[in-house]
C-alpha cells in the first residue's frame, strides 16, 4: 500500500515521547437556567506524538466536551489546549478553522460528508480551503487516499450512492486529506456493523503504524482496549488509568473517589518505598516506573521476587492480612517510580461499596502470600 | 402532559414569533410589502377618483366647446334651444403674454367674466386654503392657482404684452381654482379672470363671444351624444352666421386627467396584485422554511401527546400573528402614502383632494392579502409538517439530504471551476421547487422592471416621433396671416436664424357620407419642399413637390372612419368652399389630437382658401440648437416683430418642447418604477428568505465545511455566490420574460393616455438597471444568511450532547 503521501513523524517511526496534546488543568462550565454545570473539571491530559488513545466515559459524562476541546470546536472557561504546539484556545473562530483544517483530520459518527458533491470532491475539499497542495496534485493525492481507504473505485460517486461503512471510509481519507498529525472521531464505528467497524479499526492501526496520533470517543470498552491507552471519564473528570486497570471491576463513579484519594508519592531509582516489619496502612498502585518486591533469604543476599509495572498494586495482602509489611518494596534501578498512594481507611470505604472489587483484591492478596512464602521457602 | 390551547399553547406561539425575531421581522414585512401595495393602489385610485370627481363635478363642468366668431346673446339662447342642450355659456378671450420679472414670457388667456359667483358653467372656486373667489375690478385680475408657481403674490403688478405689442399693467387681485382648465403646468399657458371692461383694455371684444360652452341635458359622459349635441349647436351657429372654428368634446363629464389616472392605475393595481401574488409564493417560502426548522418540535410535541389538530391550530396562530403584525404596518402607511402620493399627484393634476378617511374596500382586500393568503399559503407547508411522523421527525442526523442516489456518477470534467464555487452552483438546484418559486418572484419582479424601463424608452421615442412634426427650433405663431416674404426677412435678418419656413394652419369640415354637419378637421400646410417635418408614414407615401389636391391623413381620423386608405378622395370645406382630396398616405402620431390634422402642400392650400404667400407660423431653425440659443433668438425675434407691428399669438421652443413632454409621461413611469421596484424588494426578499432558508437547512454542512477547514470568507462566499448564481439567472430569464410584458405594457399604457398602443422598445438601459441591481439584491439578500452563515461555529452545527 502507498503511504508515500504522509510526512515522517519519527527518524524510526517510534512514538515520540512528547506530549503532542497537551490539555492543563481545564475547565468548563455551560450556564443554564438552574445554574452553571460543571462540564469538566480540572482536566490534565497528556497525549504523546503516534499514541492511539480512547476516550470511553458514560454518556453526559464529559467525553465529547473533551474531545472537543481538543479540536477547538469548543472552549475552556479556564485551563490550557496545546495541540501540536499551537494553543488551541487562543485562536478566533476564523483562524480556528484554518487551522483545524491543516492539522486535525475529523471523523464524525454520521460521517458529514458533503451530499452535493462527489466523494472524491469531498476529499480534495479541505486541500481547497487550506491550499495545503498544489491544485494539479490535489486530486492524485486524493485519489491515493481513496486507494488507502480501497474505495478508488468510488470516486466519482455521490456520497449517498455509498454504503455506511464505505462513507466512514470516506470520511477517514477526508481527515487525512491535509495529512494531519493528529485524527480525531467521535464515535467512528459506533453507527457500523462489526464488520465493516473491524475495518475502520484496521485502517485506524494502520495509520498508527504510519506515526499518526489518534484520539477516539467510543461506548465500546473492547474497542477501547484494543488501543494503546484509555482515558476514562466520569462526571467531567479523568479518572487516573493507573487506578482504573489496577480495580478495573469499580464502577466509574468509585474510580474517580479513588483517583481523588489518590497521593502521587514519586521515589528516585533504587530507593526503598516501604520495608518489611513496618507497620502498614496504606494500598499503592504503579504509575510510573517499575518497583521491586524484595524478598530477604537466610544467609544470602535479597531476591526480587517481583516486578510491578504502570497499573500494578501493592500493600493488599497487608490490607487483609497481618497489618506489617511482609516484603520491602523499592524503586527499580532503571529509573524513578511514581505511586498513587491510597490509606487503608479509605480502600475499606471503597470496597464497601463493590464487592466484586473486594473479592478480587483479596484473592490476589492470598495469590501474592501464597507466593511470599513460597519464594521464602516457607510451606504454607 | 396534553396540549390544549390554553396558557402554554399561547406561550408556544408567542415563544416561536418572538425567539426568532429575524425571521419573524423577515415574514412580517413580506407579507406586509404586498398588502402595502395593494392597499396604495386601492388607496389611490379610490382617493383619486373620488376627490377628482368630487372637485371637478361641483365646479358644473361643460361637456363639449365649440369655437366660433362672432356670438352674441341671442345667438347663445338660439344655443340654448338645439335639442339635447342643457344650458350654454358665452365666453370671450383674449391671450397675452405675461412679462416675467427675468425677461422671460408666459402665456396666458383672459376669459371675460364679470362676477365670477354668477357662471352657471365652469364655475370658478377658492384656492387652495382661501374661503372665497377674490373680487377684482377695473385693470385687475385673478389667475387659476396652477399658476402659483410663477411667485405672483395678491398686489403684484402684472406686466402684460398684447398682441398688438402694446404693453399693459394688471394687479393680481388673488387665485381662483378653475378645475375645468387645463393647468399651467401642463398647458403651459395661465388661465386669468378680468372684468369684461378689462378684457377690451387688454384687446378684447367684449361685444361678441368666441367660445360657447355647452352642458347636455343626458348622457353627459357619453363622447358621441355629446358630439352630436356640440356639432348640432355648431351648425345652428354657423346657419345663424358665426364662422365655426372647431368643436371641442374630450372626455365628457370627467377631468381632463380622468383617462390618464385610470391607465395609471389599471397598471398600478396589476402590478399590486402582482406584488401580492409574488408575495403569496414567498409565504409559502417562508412558512415551509418555518416549519422545516420545526420538525424536530413537532416531533416531541407529538410524542409527549399532541394531536395534529392541536400542533396545526397552533401554528395558524403564529401564521395569524405574522398577518396581524403585517396588517398593522402595511395599513397605516399605505394610507400614508396614499394621502401623501394621491394629494401631490392631485396638485399636479389640477384638482383638490378631499379629507382623507380611508376606504372600508380598501381595507377587506388588505386584511384578505394580510390574513387570508398567509393562512391559505400555509396550509399546505403545516399539513405537510405536521403530517411528520415522531420517528420521522426526531431521525435527523448525518449529511444525506437532497442528493438523489441515482446520481451516483457526477461531472468529472468541470475542473476548471473551483470547488468552492461548484458547491454554490450545486447547492442552487439541490431544492428545484424553492429554486423555482424564489426564481418565479425574481424573475417577474425582473421583467416588470425591464419592461418599466421599455416602456420609459418607448415613452421617448414616441417624444421622438412627435418631436418630427415639430423639428423646427423656434416655432412662431401669428393671431393671423402675414406675408411669408416680410416675416421671413425680418426672422432672417436676426444673427443665428439660418432660416425659416412659412406655414399654413387652417381649419375645415370633412364631409363624409350622409353626414351633413361634417367632421372638423385642421389643415396644416409645410412647404412642399419642408425640412422641418420627419413624419412616420404608416402607409403610401409623403407629400411631394408638386402635389396640389394630395392630403395625408393620420391615425386620429382613421380613429373615426378607419376605412380611409390611400387612393381613396376626401370632400372637405373650407373657406366655405368645398374641395375633392385625394389621400396619398396615412401617418401616425402618438398623443391626443383634437381636431384630426390633415397635412397638404402649402402652395396649394394658400392659394385655395385665398391667401397666397401669407404664413400664419413661422418655424425657424437656428445655427446652434441648445436651449439657451434658442431662448436667446426667441428674445430678439419676439422684439423685431414686436418693432414691426406683428403680432405674436404664442412661441414653442423645439429644446423644452420634448422636455415639457418628458415631464408629463415620466411622471408615470416614477410610479410605475415604484411599483416595480416594491416587485423587486418583494424578489430581493425572497431571494434573502431562500438564501436564510438555505443557510439553516445547511447548518450541518456549514459546520463540516468548518471542521475541514473553511474559513469564515470561504462559508461567505460559498452563500453569497449561491445568492448571486440565483439573481444572474433570474436576471437572464427576466430579458426574456421581459419582451411579452413590454407589449401590453406598451399597448395597454399607450391606449389609456394616448389612445393609441405606443410603440414598443426594447432598450438596454432596464436590462442593465436590472443586472445592477440584481447583483446588488443578490449580494445583499446573501450577505445576510451568509454572515450568519459564517459566525455558526462547529460547536453549534455539530453539538452532539
Amino acid at each position: 500500500m502507498a503511504i508515500s503521501f504522509f510526512k515522517s513523524k519519527t527518524e524510526d517511526g517510534s512514538i515520540e515521547n512528547r506530549p503532542i496534546i497537551d490539555l492543563r488543568e481545564v475547565n468548563k462550565y455551560y450556564k443554564t437556567a438552574v445554574g452553571d454545570y460543571h462540564a469538566l473539571e480540572g482536566v490534565d491530559l497528556q497525549i504523546n506524538a503516534g499514541e492511539f488513545v480512547s476516550i470511553i466515559g458514560k454518556s453526559g459524562s464529559g467525553k465529547t466536551t473533551l474531545l472537543n476541546m481538543i479540536t477547538g470546536i469548543d472552549r475552556p472557561t479556564t485551563g490550557e489546549v496545546w495541540v501540536n504546539g499551537t494553543g488551541v484556545h487562543k485562536l478566533n473562530e476564523n483562524q480556528m478553522a484554518r487551522w483545524r483544517g491543516k492539522n486535525l483530520g475529523i471523523v464524525f459518527q454520521f460521517f458529514q460528508l458533503l451530499p452535493m458533491i462527489s466523494v472524491i470532491e469531498n476529499i480534495m475539499l479541505p486541500m481547497d480551503f487550506c491550499r495545503t497542495y498544489p491544485m494539479n496534485e490535489r486530486r492524485k493525492r486524493a485519489m491515493d487516499l481513496l486507494e488507502l481507504v480501497e474505495l478508488a473505485d468510488h470516486a466519482h460517486k455521490l456520497p449517498t450512492a455509498l454504503s455506511g461503512g464505505q462513507q466512514q471510509r470516506v470520511a477517514i481519507a477526508r481527515a487525512l486529506a491535509n495529512d494531519p498529525p493528529v485524527i480525531i472521531a467521535d464515535e467512528p464505528t459506533g453507527n457500523l456493523d462489526s464488520k465493516t467497524a473491524e475495518s475502520v479499526f484496521a485502517l485506524f492501526n494502520d495509520l498508527i503504524s504510519k506515526g499518526k496520533t489518534i484520539i477516539i470517543v467510543t461506548h465500546d470498552s473492547g474497542l477501547a482496549k484494543r488501543t494503546h491507552r484509555t482515558a476514562l471519564i466520569a462526571d467531567g473528570e479523568i479518572v487516573n488509568e493507573y487506578v482504573a486497570k489496577a480495580m478495573p471491576t469499580l464502577t466509574a463513579t468509585q474510580l474517580l473517589q479513588a483517583t481523588k484519594n489518590a497521593k502521587v508519592q514519586t521515589y528516585e531509582a533504587g530507593s526503598m518505598i516501604l520495608s518489611e516489619g513496618t507497620n502498614a496502612d496504606t494500598f499503592y498502585v504503579v504509575a510510573k516506573g517499575t518497583v521491586e518486591v524484595i524478598l530477604p533469604r537466610p544467609n544470602q543476599s535479597d531476591v526480587i521476587a517481583l516486578q510491578l509495572g504502570p497499573g500494578k498494586c501493592f500493600g493488599e495482602m497487608e490490607f487483609f492480612h497481618e497489618k506489617k509489611h511482609l516484603a520491602s518494596i523499592r524503586a527499580s534501578e532503571a529509573g524513578p517510580v511514581e505511586v498513587l498512594a491510597i490509606g487503608y481507611d479509605q480502600l475499606s470505604e471503597l470496597l464497601k461499596q463493590s464487592d466484586v472489587t473486594r473479592e478480587a483484591l483479596h484473592q490476589m492478596a492470598d495469590k501474592h502470600e501464597g507466593e511470599n512464602l513460597s519464594k521464602r521457602g516457607v510451606a504454607s | 402532559m396534553e396540549l390544549r390551547h390554553d396558557e402554554q399553547s399561547l406561550e408556544k406561539v408567542w415563544a416561536d414569533f418572538w425567539s426568532n425575531r429575524g425571521r419573524t421581522f423577515l415574514t412580517i414585512i413580506t407579507i406586509a410589502v404586498g398588502t402595502f401595495a395593494v392597499g396604495f393602489n386601492s388607496n389611490m385610485g379610490l382617493y383619486m377618483n373620488e376627490s377628482m370627481d368630487g372637485d371637478y363635478l361641483s365646479a358644473n363642468p361643460s361637456e363639449g366647446e365649440v369655437y366660433a366668431y362672432p356670438l352674441n346673446d341671442d345667438m347663445v339662447k338660439m344655443a340654448r334651444a338645439v335639442p339635447g342642450v342643457d344650458t350654454v355659456e358665452g365666453f370671450s378671450s383674449v391671450s397675452a403674454r405675461i412679462v416675467h420679472t427675468d425677461g422671460t414670457f408666459v402665456d396666458v388667456s383672459f376669459t371675460s367674466v364679470e362676477d365670477p359667483s354668477l357662471l352657471t358653467l365652469n364655475t370658478l372656486k377658492p384656492a387652495k386654503g382661501e374661503t372665497v373667489v377674490p373680487k377684482y375690478g377695473e385693470k385687475e385680475t385673478i389667475l387659476d392657482a396652477s399658476a402659483l408657481s410663477l411667485g405672483y403674490k395678491p398686489g403684484d403688478k402684472i406686466i402684460l404684452e398684447l398682441g398688438d405689442g402694446k404693453k399693459r399693467e394688471l394687479t393680481l387681485a388673488g387665485y381662483t381654482h378653475a378645475v375645468t382648465g387645463f393647468p399651467y403646468n401642463l398647458a403651459r399657458q395661465v388661465n386669468a379672470y378680468v372684468t369684461p371692461d378689462t378684457l377690451e383694455w387688454l384687446g378684447g371684444n367684449t361685444s361678441n363671444y368666441d367660445r360657447l360652452s355647452i352642458s347636455v341635458l343626458e348622457k353627459q359622459t357619453d363622447q358621441e351624444h355629446v358630439t352630436e349635441v356640440a356639432q348640432a349647436v355648431a351648425d345652428r351657429m354657423e346657419r345663424a352666421g358665426a364662422t365655426v372654428y372647431f368643436v371641442s368634446v374630450y372626455q365628457p363629464g370627467h377631468h381632463f386627467a380622468y383617462s390618464i389616472t385610470q391607465g395609471v392605475f389599471f397598471v398600478l393595481n396589476v402590478l399590486g396584485y402582482l406584488t401580492v401574488f409574488l408575495s403569496g409564493f414567498l409565504i409559502v417560502n417562508t412558512i415551509t422554511a418555518l416549519m422545516t426548522q420545526h420538525t424536530r418540535q413537532i416531533g416531541i410535541m407529538k410524542a409527549i401527546g399532541g394531536g395534529t389538530m392541536q400542533i396545526f391550530s397552533m401554528y395558524f396562530v403564529l401564521i395569524l400573528s405574522f398577518g396581524i403584525g403585517s396588517l398593522l404596518i402595511a395599513v397605516p402607511l399605505a394610507n400614508a402614502v396614499s394621502e401623501n402620493i394621491g394629494g401631490g399627484m392631485a396638485e399636479w393634476l389640477n384638482f383638490y383632494t378631499l379629507p382623507y378617511k380611508g376606504y372600508t374596500s380598501t381595507l377587506i382586500q388588505q386584511v384578505v392579502v394580510a390574513i387570508v393568503v398567509p393562512l391559505v399559503a400555509a396550509i399546505f407547508p403545516i399539513y405537510n409538517s405536521v403530517k411528520v411522523t415522531v420517528r420521522e421527525a426526531l431521525s435527523d442526523y448525518g449529511l444525506g439530504g437532497n442528493a438523489k442516489p441515482k446520481d451516483d456518477s457526477v461531472n468529472r470534467n468541470s475542473v476548471l471551476i473551483p470547488r468552492p464555487i461548484r458547491i454554490s452552483l450545486r447547492n442552487t438546484f439541490r431544492r428545484k421547487t424553492r429554486l423555482s418559486i424564489t426564481l418565479f418572484t425574481l424573475v417577474l419582479g425582473g421583467a416588470v422592471f425591464i419592461a418599466v424601463y421599455n416602456l420609459w424608452a418607448s415613452f421617448d421615442k414616441v417624444m421622438v416621433d412627435i418631436q418630427g412634426y415639430f423639428l423646427a427650433d423656434i416655432n412662431v405663431a401669428f393671431d393671423h396671416g402675414y406675408r411669408f416674404d416680410k416675416v421671413a426677412g425680418i426672422a432672417e435678418s436676426i444673427p443665428g436664424v439660418e432660416s425659416a419656413e412659412g406655414w399654413l394652419e387652417y381649419p375645415g369640415t370633412l364631409k363624409m357620407g350622409d353626414d351633413e354637419t361634417g367632421t372638423q378637421i385642421l389643415f396644416v400646410a409645410p412647404p412642399s419642399t419642408s425640412t422641418l417635418i420627419d413624419p412616420i408614414i404608416s402607409s403610401g407615401r409623403w407629400l411631394q413637390p408638386g402635389d396640389e389636391n394630395a392630403i395625408v391623413i393620420g391615425n386620429h381620423l382613421l380613429q373615426i372612419f378607419p376605412d380611409l386608405k390611400p387612393g381613396d378622395w376626401l370632400t372637405i370645406e373650407a373657406n366655405g368652399k368645398e374641395t375633392d382630396w385625394q389621400i396619398v398616405g396615412t401617418y401616425s402620431i402618438t398623443g391626443n389630437i383634437s381636431p384630426p390634422l390633415l397635412y397638404v402642400n402649402y402652395e396649394y392650400l394658400s392659394v385655395l382658401v385665398g391667401e397666397p404667400e401669407m404664413a400664419y407660423s413661422l418655424r425657424i431653425i437656428t445655427s446652434q440648437h441648445d436651449s439657451a440659443t434658442q431662448k436667446r433668438i426667441n428674445d430678439q425675434i419676439q422684439s423685431a416683430f414686436e418693432a414691426r407691428g406683428i403680432n405674436i399669438s404664442s412661441t414653442q421652443l423645439g429644446a423644452d418642447f420634448i422636455t415639457d413632454q418628458k415631464a408629463q409621461t415620466d411622471i408615470l413611469v416614477y410610479f410605475m418604477l415604484v411599483m416595480a421596484s416594491l416587485i423587486a424588494i418583494v424578489g430581493g426578499l425572497g431571494l434573502m428568505g431562500t438564501m436564510s432558508i438555505n443557510v439553516l437547512e445547511r447548518t450541518r454542512e456549514i459546520g463540516v465545511m468548518r471542521a475541514i477547514g473553511a474559513s469564515n470568507g470561504d462559508i461567505q462566499a460559498i452563500v453569497i455566490t449561491e445568492g448571486m448564481v440565483i439573481g444572474i439567472l433570474s436576471w437572464a430569464i427576466s430579458i426574456l420574460v421581459a419582451i411579452p410584458i413590454t407589449n401590453v405594457l406598451c399597448y395597454g399604457v399607450g391606449v389609456a393616455i394616448l389612445t393609441a398602443p405606443m410603440p414598443t422598445v426594447y432598450g438596454a438601459s432596464g436590462i442593465i438597471a436590472w443586472l445592477i441591481f440584481t447583483l446588488v439584491l443578490g449580494t445583499l439578500a446573501s450577505a445576510l444568511p451568509a454572515r450568519r452563515a459564517s459566525r455558526l461555529t462547529v460547536k453549534d452545527t455539530l453539538a452532539y450532547e
